[in-house]
């Protein structure tokens, strides 16, 4: 069943707004559009007439939706500002995931709900897969450096990989300090050695 | 004779701050300096506050951070807050108890009408701005774009104001606009809009990369205008009213230092050499903005100024032009309660006239006469 409710996705982040609309898409609901360039935003939602907008918490945007709001009343409204009392949880939770949204008067505060969760979760989301691939970047990083540390050791001791990180391993049980800083240790020792 | 700056401290008998470590919005324009200087001289720490400052990317991201608790505290337009109080733009009132400043606005030209309003370059006052903007409205055809940062902002009242003040319909053949700051130039470069209102260090900016000139600087539309103020939810300042009064007691006392045309240009430095502008400041001229910090006058919270604002925001929304008090949302006690611990010198009246004085003159205080700055309207 098509749920009536358009949506309107605003975020710089092209590829978490396309998980978003996604998302807004599979649970039934009609996306306008999904702009990522902010270019005349006042007239592309005078245009589009959403019932909701989607807008990163941290988008300087978000001031141009408040004067359209302020000044007139059929544009959406923050939704921060007529939430009943049932609903302070999902915007806060909204809020703290970096997501705001704007409504139109009269669209049915469930409806308000299921989308902010929906964007909710797709934020955090978003923002776990950023953590995991900065991780991963970085857990690569210390690998190349311990593996860079060890040639220069075996290099320097004239001995065997197996020795040499044996060595590092050694030190690094020895100082309690992790086996990355060992070998960023080393690196600058033997490189100025050299 | 002024209380000198070294001897002003928070009594050791003050009570103990309800929530020590405090969180508070800013938006990188100069005025945010009055927060940066009690943070960096450390003048929160003395006040037993740790205090980190959060940089924001608009008025509405503070304002929803402010109401949801994800900060204590931020910068704000005086308008926003006051709007609150009455019942707009936010879903709880909010309140004040100290201005953080006053200028630091202008009014700046697209290029090309520059040109038309000013082909001489002569140097301008708000009568003859408006005198040459209301005989380019008659001849051209185009429809004028104006940007301003926020509706509430005192930049988009000073910009109404004079607009009103010399019988120019801001609804006829100008369309109103709200652009981001940090976009203001680029969309006046690529023709969007043709007119800005907005805050330092915007104007300089334009004016440095040869996009616009500035046509007029805020004083000339309210010389020493009140601009933004430290805004909390008042649920908040019910729940922590001595972190409240802690925090007000750190910022007089960095208001206090930067009265002080030497310290003045050292903060601004400051500002520019540390990590909280996200702006490249370059070559401009800080002090341009000619801001004022000086208390008692530029940071108490006048109750004659909040209807100056209050009167433009029942104007927007065609409400009642009935004098409400803003005494529930500028509170002018709490002002007082601090400076008084503080052994600082304050008005003894809440409420003084504006826009009269063409010179600087003199109001009672407390402790001994207190020297205002000049507050005139339309030069």
């Amino acid at each position: 069943m098509k749920i009536h409710v358009s949506v309107l996705v605003i975020d710089e982040d092209a590829s978490r707004a396309t998980l978003l609309e996604q998302a807004l898409i599979d649970q039934g609901y009609q996306v306008l559009a999904r702009i990522d360039s902010t270019d005349q935003l006042a007239e592309h939602v005078e245009q589009l007439k959403p019932d909701m907008i989607i807008i990163d918490l941290e988008s300087p945007d978000r001031d141009v939706l408040e004067n359209m709001a302020l000044l007139n009343q059929h544009s959406p409204r923050p939704v921060v500002m007529f939430a009943e009392k049932g609903d302070q949880t999902t915007i806060e939770k909204a809020i703290r995931s970096g997501v705001s949204a704007y409504v139109v008067d009269g669209l049915e505060a469930h409806r308000i709900r299921a989308i902010l969760d929906v964007a909710t979760a797709r934020f955090r989301e978003f923002q776990t897969l950023k953590q995991e691939l900065s991780d991963a970047r970085s857990e690569l990083e210390d690998r190349k450096v311990v593996e860079k540390a060890k040639g220069l050791i075996m290099k320097h001791n004239n001995c065997s990989e197996d020795h040499a990180f044996k060595a590092m391993r050694k030190m690094a049980m020895d100082q309690q300090k992790p086996m990355y800083e060992i070998a960023r240790n080393i690196i600058s020792v033997l490189e100025l050695m050299s | 004779m002024t209380t000198p700056f070294s001897s002003v401290h928070l009594p050791l008998t003050f009570p103990m701050a309800e929530k020590p470590v405090l969180k508070i919005g800013f938006i990188p324009l100069l005025d945010c300096i009055p927060l940066v200087i009690a943070k960096e001289l450390a003048f929160f720490a003395e006040a037993g506050l740790d205090v980190s400052l959060s940089r924001e990317a608009s008025w509405a991201s503070i304002r929803d951070k402010v109401q949801f608790g994800l900060l204590d505290a931020a910068q704000m337009p005086a308008g926003i807050v006051l709007a609150s109080g009455m019942g707009l733009g936010a879903s709880q009132p909010m309140v004040t108890a100290i201005g953080l400043g006053q200028n630091g606005n202008a009014i700046t030209a697209s290029n090309p009408l520059y040109n038309a309003l000013n082909p001489q370059n002569l140097s301008m006052n708000s009568e003859s701005a408006a005198t040459a903007l209301k005989s380019y409205l008659k001849t051209s055809d185009s429809e004028l774009t104006i940007a301003s940062v926020h509706t509430y902002s005192t930049h988009h009242f000073l910009l109404r104001d004079w607009l009103n003040h010399y019988n120019i319909d801001p609804e006829n053949k100008i369309r109103q606009i709200v652009v981001p700051p940090p976009q203001m130039v680029d969309a006046m470069e690529r023709g969007m809009i043709d007119l800005f209102c907005a805050g330092e260090p915007w104007n300089s900016i334009a004016q440095i990369h040869q996009v616009g000139h500035k046509l007029l600087s805020g004083h000339q539309i309210w010389e020493n205008a009140p601009d933004k103020v430290l805004g909390v939810t008042k649920e908040w300042h019910n729940h922590h009213p001595y972190t409240h009064q802690r925090l007000i007691s750190a910022i007089l006392k960095a208001c206090l230092w930067l009265d002080d045309e030497r310290n003045k240009r050292l903060g601004f430095q400051l500002l520019h050499d540390s990590h909280y502008m996200d702006i490249d400041l370059g070559n401009i001229n800080l002090m341009l903005g000619k801001h004022r910090f000086s208390p008692p006058s530029a940071t108490f919270p006048w109750l004659s100024q909040a209807s100056w604002f209050t009167r433009h925001i029942r104007n927007l929304h065609q409400l009642p032009d009935t004098e409400t008090s803003a005494g529930n949302t500028y509170l002018t006690g709490v002002y007082r309660k601090v400076a008084e611990l503080m052994k600082l010198n304050t008005p003894s009246a809440d409420a003084k006239a504006e826009g009269i004085h063409s010179e600087s003159w003199v109001i009672n205080g407390t402790q001994e006469p207190i020297e205002m700055p000049p507050d005139m309207r339309f030069r």
